[in-house]
């Protein structure tokens, strides 16, 4: 993966910005409609955080090592710019999928 | 089974090319991870405070099941908006779900967000044209 260039990186940053600006104003806005209100905004959104954490390091760290191991030949051959329609049914085959727990 | 899948690709990057193909994955993924994590966290808080400081009757009014175009409007519009990945966009979208908006309304917000989304459009104009795209 490149590296982002500089304009990315501030456009991330502006985007990260944001976000959290959001946060904090909505954050706020809890906090204005009473101590409780945020208290259980903020013990649900860490909840969540630390329920869905576990999936997320498993993806990420997973997709590294199994992108390891198939042939970019494969990739390319069927969700490459030339698979066609192929590529284009590939990318959209269902996978059957554990239903999550909430 | 994605644990299985991770472990049997991980032995089969060790068989081919040792510990330090394996750590240097591993590094690279916990960058990456690092860098999502408050990502994630923003994500969280903004669909939980969503939840509890929209009021249920107007959300079920302006997006609910009987909004009609209405909804898939302003569900549009709150798409286009929304700052952030994946990781923020489908927590709000789940809180949106909890105060009583509907699924159209909400599909329209998801599908707004990945297509015209303000976030996607700087990080690929800036990102995409310097990296990747050099022509376009």
């Amino acid at each position: 993966m490149p590296d982002p260039s500089p304009a990315a990186a501030v456009s991330a940053l502006l985007i990260d910005v944001i976000l959290w600006g959001t946060v904090v104003a909505l954050g706020a806005m809890a906090w204005r409609r009473g101590r409780p209100v945020f208290t259980a905004a903020v013990r649900g959104g860490s909840m969540d955080f630390l329920n869905i954490i576990p999936r997320i390091a498993l993806g990420v760290v997973g997709s590294g090592y199994i992108a390891a191991i198939i042939p970019s030949e494969i990739i390319t051959g069927w969700l490459g710019p030339d698979s066609g329609w192929l590529g284009v049914a590939t990318a959209v085959m269902p996978v059957p999928r554990r239903r999550a727990g909430r | 089974m994605i644990a299985v899948l991770v472990a049997v690709s991980a032995a089969l990057v060790w068989r081919r090319d040792g510990a330090h193909g394996v750590w240097e994955i591993l590094q690279h993924d916990l960058g990456l991870f690092g860098g999502i994590l408050p990502r994630v966290l923003a994500g969280c808080l903004l669909g939980a405070f969503i939840a509890e400081i929209l009021p249920h009757e107007k959300v079920s009014r302006s997006m609910g099941p009987e909004s009609g175009l209405k909804g898939l409007l302003i569900g549009t519009a709150f798409g286009a908006i929304l700052p952030g990945g994946p990781f923020t966009a489908y927590p709000v979208a789940s809180a949106l779900l909890t105060v009583g908006a509907d699924f159209g309304a909400t599909i329209a917000m998801v599908v707004s967000w990945t297509l015209i989304g303000y976030g996607r459009a700087i990080a690929w104009e800036s990102w995409g044209r310097t990296s990747r795209c050099g022509g376009w």
